[in-house]
């Protein structure tokens, strides 16, 4: 590989390599101020290489490489390739994770204890993360929640937030020097990354106690309805990429977040609505 | 009528309730079942002994009051959680 970066995401070290300068300079700045690997170690290494050799000059196009591949796998554009980067280490985690029981999940944290938000792709999950993250919570991470099967503990994973550009007007404070590039066209739309806030960087190794899970979903009415523990362990299941790698320690995980937190679904029509509902759950259930 | 034997409880991580079903995980397939009721209630009673319907509908109604029916309910369900690998048919 002709450029590479190394960071740390919570527990987790990533290298990337990458043929082309652009996406690790693009990383670079989006993951700065992250804590560098740990004595240089890895746990996953991401190759952006091109489709075929030629390719790296001639209209270029990244093909996602790594520990662990999907066939399907689809090569993007150079001009995405700070895209790539983040799918393939998204791709990484979900396929590689051993350790800790994976739930596609945001997470943020208040008091040493942590909210988890999870549910079907544009629930709003990763938005709502981002957007309680610039109000007093603590962002924990936007797109995986990381069970700890001894204690039972949620570890922090923030990686850059990936934003439909439409969301990016819900954040007019944020300090310019927090956003990536605007990635248009991509297979996810117009999407824009952001860098989490210092506090959420800087606390990035305190796990919390898991107090609250909630289902959101967007574009309805406000509604809370009760979640029933079966309920809940079979959506996470179905949530989790590595539930049946895990073995029995995942069973333990899993059985004994479910038993002991509280849940509910909520429908929400806007945002400010959410985080209304949000706080109002938080302290009937968790403060 | 066919006699079952439940396996070593060993076999499984402790049953965990997430009302209304119990899950029980086995260890040497990796697979999590949800069981509904009387499933878990037949699975305690078996792992007394060995028997057939009868022997695990007299145990049972030492615990519960039956219906009438309640013995083919119950070969029912053990033939069901043999062809899941939970107990052995013997």
């Amino acid at each position: 590989m002709n450029h590479s970066f190394g960071l740390r995401v919570g527990p987790v070290g990533f290298r990337v390599g990458s043929a082309w300068r652009a996406p690790i300079a693009e990383l670079e700045q989006l993951y700065r101020g992250y804590p560098p690997l740990a004595d240089g170690i890895a746990d996953f290494t991401v190759r952006l290489e091109p489709q075929t050799p030629w390719r790296r000059w001639i209209r270029p196009s990244v093909a996602i490489h790594g520990d662990f591949t999907l066939p399907e796998a689809m090569p993007l554009a150079l001009a995405h390739g700070l895209l790539a980067a983040e799918m393939a280490m998204n791709l990484q985690m979900a396929l590689g994770q051993r350790r800790y029981l994976l739930l596609h999940a945001s997470a943020v944290e208040r008091d040493g204890r942590a909210l988890i938000m999870t549910g079907e792709s544009g629930a709003g999950k990763s938005t709502l993360a981002a957007l309680l993250g610039e109000r007093g919570w603590r962002l924990m991470g936007d797109e995986f929640a990381l069970v700890d099967p001894d204690t039972g503990a949620i570890h922090a994973f923030p990686r850059a937030i990936s934003l439909k550009n439409e969301s990016t007007a819900l954040f007019p404070d944020v300090a310019a020097d927090r956003w990536g590039p605007i990635l248009a066209g991509t297979p996810k739309g117009t999407i824009r990354h952001l860098r989490p806030n210092a506090e959420a960087i800087a606390m990035v190794d305190q796990p919390a106690r898991p107090a609250l899970v909630l289902f959101p979903r967007f574009g309805f009415e406000p509604a809370v309805r009760d979640v029933g523990e079966a309920e809940l362990f079979v959506r996470l299941t179905q949530a989790s990429t590595n539930y049946v790698t895990m073995g029995e320690e995942g069973f333990r995980a899993l059985s004994t977040l479910v038993t002991q937190t509280p849940t509910r679904a909520i429908d929400y029509p806007d945002t400010g609505a959410a985080v209304e509902m949000v706080e109002s759950l938080w302290q009937e259930f968790a403060a | 009528m066919t006699a079952y034997r439940a396996f070593p409880a060993a076999d499984f991580a402790p049953p965990v309730l997430v009302y209304p079903f119990t899950l029980v995980y086995h260890r040497a397939s990796g697979q999590t079942h949800m069981l509904a009721e009387p499933a878990p209630e037949i699975l305690e009673a078996l792992a007394q002994g060995e028997g057939d319907a009868a022997t695990i509908s007299s145990r049972l109604a030492e615990r519960f009051g039956l219906e009438d029916d309640a013995e083919a309910l119950i070969a029912a369900r053990l033939a069901e959680l043999a062809g899941l690998g939970l107990i052995e048919a013997l």
